[in-house]
């Protein structure tokens, strides 16, 4: 700020930070701090939006010339004060340099932008450039028979990796469809590859699996997915693996049926390094009982997952739905916001094969083709192209397109398909 | 080590400080504390912070830039700033700052740290990165690109030419052709590779390029290998077919150059006597012939003509970037890429010949009285405009190469920690053959056409191609060791664009010519950032349009 009062024909340059994010929707504009999380909101607030449309336009780089007289205005002075209070913009005697400074504001360019090679001269064919090195994570359903009848199934898998029994119970993929499948995978950038079921310990050639996952070209991190219920007695099954060749997540829904808990938690299938304990939560009582278990059991893997069932929208407005405060605290980076505006960072990269053989991006995400019939690198073109799943932003849905918040908010989930809303939050309600 | 201008001893008068006293200041702290941020000053004098780690670009008040200036020369600023007490700091180009304000800016100060700023990379990790033999499979397999250099020879005698007089050229050349058969070879081993899942690509397009001398002069082997390429079965990519000519054998070939839709780059300097280094052995200039040719084509097959040809000129001491420009807009409404003469490898004898010779887009453009008209047409063929993204890609931290980068940037790093990098490997070179393939005329496999044949990677034949990623694998990596301790050493390690294979690797101790200090550095950050200043326009048309990748 001016050492002194400043006067009428004196010049400032006012200079935004580039690590402040801004968001502007209708009359409503939001300055977001990335160092510190801070949130500044002006609503209805003409001045800010007129400085804040000058500090963006192409020729100003986020500086613009403030006079005196103009700093005499209580709404920029109110604004000036703000910005320099929480770290997010400065002013300068102008009379300090020789010209105007220049800040870079951030902008994400993305050399091989989709969309932008779609309307380049290099055309489609570009969109295909070592597209391979996006797939990072495939989930395979190698089969949908399970002797199980949660609650849950059929709908669970839909929120999060899970298993699910399917509608035919019978439907298996072939191994040497899955075979093919890892085989076309091999130049690609596979970071994880999830085998799920139904009972994956019910596919009936279990027998084939070990040679086609550990195949030597394929060096990913594998996790079988399975029911604690359906884990009783496998240990023979799992030991047709290498040791250190896979990791075991357990799915555990509630109530726990305590006795197969008991026998199971105390097997050495379980307790293997790196098993993963996956609680199923579909309320407050369920959480408590996790935690239970977990103090019990000395659990060190775990992870809590939240599980919409149509009667339990208030426990998710509490757990799940986010509010300014947890942005705040969350504190996303800049080049996350940036992550954001272009891509799902939840989904980007991920293929989903349903032992019926459809290919998703998610499993929410209109199907991509089949494995008899398409090839993988079709399906990664395919979402590529379209961006139905890995490009699909918060800025595209509705309400959280006109919302000024849209890219500090976690990326869209599964779970805006489950509770039908894409604003899981109390931000866009309480701005209505 | 702290000059007498130091800012710690309060800058008594440093407002009238000249720049040779700063320059002092700033190699001493050169010398002792590299790899640090780096602060600099616009032309403006308005201040700036960059900071490799963060790979952030800010603008500074002056009171901070004196702090960051403690900072950088390595002075325990808490303490500096628990023993001020209520006198005024003197700080330069800014004045008396008062304890109120220093302690405003101490807390900006640090905000910035505590959110990874001032961690100094760790390049002789960053830098340990080194390239495997499957990685280089990799890289031929999802190459996008083979050049087959046709003949030796030439129908013309450039006075320029990279073969010609100005050069030490120690091979003759002048009277060889590839074999169709080595040729055919070579795309039947990278049909194998493109159709393995070693390539990452989906319908994509493949180049399949003719180079010479004047490819034109062995036309039955282009025809050869078209043919057979045709009826190749790819199944990621399909092919496309380009060649660079000088034009004389236009007349002669276009409708086979239309018929199979070839993409062709005419060399032309401009007009009459633009193009005057462009003779025939005897010296008779070859420019009405070939402009005959080109208006042929263009007349016979306008549609192909807009769509598939292009120009490249070649700049020198008879034309003008702008000249150019104009030329070849109204000649053939076309804008044409410009290069330069290659200054390396000039034998000495014609060293003074070469630079009365030698002209660069620059000098010209920016002279030209319409040069917005000409930024606006040749925005992405400006030499300042590719340095531009180059630097805004190292110091804004808002340019990634694909999504990946995107996503791995996006990936939250603990606060005040600096964000993980992986080891990338020592200078700029590609990573062999991720570009192209090039087969010289003698069937030597070569990762690009410009660099010299002694560096050749493998051999082909019309029975088999002989390369070995191992031994490459080796050979680069030799060179990189050879090149890891001067690339710590330099400021611009992380934007470097030096090829090894300019750097004289035959020499026990190369020494690369890219090397910069961090004063160098800093001042061609001031360079970019003042061009910035003056053009802002520039940096939201660079971030929305220029994709190179």
């Amino acid at each position: 700020m001016p050492k002194q009062s400043p006067k009428k024909s004196q010049s400032f340059w006012f200079i935004l930070d580039n690590y402040v994010h801004v968001s502007v929707r209708g009359k409503s504009v939001l300055f977001y701090n990335s160092l510190t999380g801070k949130i500044l909101e002006y609503r209805d607030c003409e001045t800010v939006i007129r400085l804040v449309k000058r500090l963006r336009a192409p020729g100003n780089l986020q500086v613009v010339g403030i006079t005196g007289k103009e700093l005499a205005n209580p709404g920029v002075s109110r604004f000036v004060k703000d910005m320099r209070t929480f770290f997010m913009g400065d002013l300068i005697d102008a009379a300090l340099t020789r010209g105007k400074p220049m800040q870079m504001a951030p902008y994400p360019n993305i050399q091989q932008d989709v969309e932008v090679i779609k309307k380049s001269t290099r055309g489609s064919a570009a969109v295909g450039d070592r597209m391979m090195k996006y797939a990072a994570e495939v989930s395979i359903y190698i089969n949908s028979a399970c002797g199980l009848d949660c609650g849950l199934c059929g709908s669970a898998h839909r929120q999060f990796l899970c298993c699910t029994r399917g509608r035919n119970t019978r439907a298996e993929l072939e191994p040497r469809s899955v075979k093919s499948l890892l085989q076309q995978l091999q130049g690609a950038s596979l970071a994880r590859l999830n085998i799920l079921g139904g009972d994956i310990f019910k596919f009936s050639q279990w027998e084939q699996l070990p040679e086609i996952l550990n195949a030597p070209a394929l060096p990913t991190e594998k996790i079988f997915y399975t029911h604690y219920l359906n884990l009783a007695g496998q240990e023979k099954k799992l030991t047709q693996f290498p040791a250190g060749s896979f990791s075991l997540k357990i799915v555990v829904p509630f109530p726990v049926k305590t006795r197969q808990w008991e026998e199971i938690i105390g097997a050495p299938a379980v307790n293997r390094p790196g098993t993963h304990f996956l609680f199923i939560i579909a309320g407050e009582a369920d959480s408590d009982a996790a935690e239970e278990l977990i103090t019990r059991h000395r659990l060190e893997n775990h992870s809590f997952y939240p599980f919409f069932n149509g009667r339990n929208r208030e426990f998710f407005r509490q757990a799940v739905f986010v509010d300014k405060q947890d942005l705040e605290e969350a504190r996303p980076t800049m080049t996350e916001i940036l992550a954001r505006q272009c891509i799902n960072p939840l989904h980007f990269g991920t293929l989903t094969i349903l032992s019926n053989g459809h290919i998703h991006a998610d499993v929410n995400a209109p199907r991509l083709g089949t494995l008899a019939g398409d090839s993988i690198y079709d399906m990664v073109y395919k979402e590529m192209y379209r961006g139905s799943s890995w490009r699909r932003t918060r800025k595209k849905v509705t309400p959280c397109r006109r919302c000024t918040f849209n890219a500090l908010c976690p990326p869209l989930s599964n779970y805006e398909y489950a509770l039908g809303q894409n604003n899981l939050c109390h931000i866009w309600e309480n701005s209505l | 080590m702290f000059c007498e201008n130091c800012p710690a001893l309060n800058c008594k008068g440093s407002r009238r400080q000249s720049s040779t006293a700063f320059t002092c200041h700033t190699i001493a702290l050169a010398n002792t504390q590299r790899k640090l941020q780096v602060l600099l000053e616009s032309q403006n004098k308005n201040k700036y912070l960059y900071d490799p780690t963060v790979k952030s670009t800010q603008w500074c008040h002056p009171v901070l830039y004196h702090i960051l200036r403690l900072h950088r020369q390595g002075l325990d600023v808490e303490q500096w700033y628990g023993e001020l007490n209520d006198v005024p700091v003197q700080i330069e180009d800014y004045g008396a700052a008062s304890k109120p304000e220093i302690a405003y800016y101490y807390r900006k100060y640090r905000l910035l740290r505590e959110n990874g700023f001032f961690s100094p990379p760790d390049t002789g990790t960053l830098l340990s990165g080194r390239l495997s033999a499957g990685q280089i499979k990799a890289s031929l397999a999802n190459t996008r690109q083979v050049t087959f250099e046709v003949v030796d020879y030439c129908n013309l005698e450039c006075a320029y030419c990279a073969y010609g007089k100005f050069y030490n050229i120690n091979e003759q050349r002048g009277n060889r052709q590839l074999s169709a058969g080595t040729a055919k070879t070579v795309l039947n081993y990278l049909l194998d590779l493109l159709n393995s899942p070693l390539n990452q690509s989906h319908q994509q397009v493949f180049h399949i390029g003719f180079y010479g001398g004047e490819p034109l002069l062995n036309f039955p082997f282009i025809r050869e290998v078209v043919a057979y390429a045709r009826q190749l079965k790819p199944l990621h990519n399909h092919f496309q077919f380009n060649m660079t000519t000088n034009g004389l054998l236009l007349g002669k070939y276009m409708d086979f150059l239309v018929e199979h839709d070839f993409d062709l780059l005419i060399s032309l300097d401009g007009d009459e006597y633009s193009n005057s280094y462009r003779v025939f052995k005897d010296g008779t200039p070859a420019y009405r012939e070939v402009l005959k040719n080109i208006d042929g084509l263009a007349a016979k097959y306008p549609a192909y003509f807009k769509d598939r040809v292009n120009f490249n000129a070649v700049i020198h001491n008879r034309n003008t970037a702008p000249g150019l420009h104009h030329y070849f807009k109204t000649q053939f409404d076309k804008i044409p890429s410009i290069s330069e003469l290659n200054p390396i490898g000039v034998a000495p004898a014609m060293r003074e010949e070469f630079r009365k010779t030698y002209s660069n887009i620059g000098t010209t453009l920016f002279q030209a009285e319409d040069y917005s008209l000409l930024e606006k047409d040749m925005f992405l063929n400006l030499p300042n405009i590719r340095g531009m993204k180059s630097f805004l890609q190292q110091c804004s931290g808002f340019i990634f190469n694909d999504y990946n980068d995107v996503a791995a940037a996006g990936n939250k790093t603990e606060a005040g920690k600096p964000p993980k990098h992986t080891a990338q490997i020592p200078t700029g070179t590609c990573i062999p053959f991720s570009r192209k393939v090039f087969i010289t005329v003698q069937g030597k496999i070569l990762p690009c056409e410009r660099i010299g044949q002694q560096y050749s990677l493998g051999a082909a034949d019309e029975k088999k191609v002989d390369l070995d990623f191992e031994k490459i694998a080796d050979t680069y990596n030799t060179y990189f060791d050879r090149l890891e301790k001067q690339c710590c050493s330099c400021a611009n390690w992380e934007a470097c664009l030096q090829c090894i294979f300019y750097l004289n690797m035959d020499q026990p101790q190369p020494r690369c010519s890219g090397l910069l200090n961090d004063e160098e550095f800093a001042r061609y950050l001031s360079t970019q950032l003042s061009y910035l200043e003056k053009n802002p326009q520039t940096y939201l048309k660079v971030m929305k349009e220029v994709r190179f990748a």
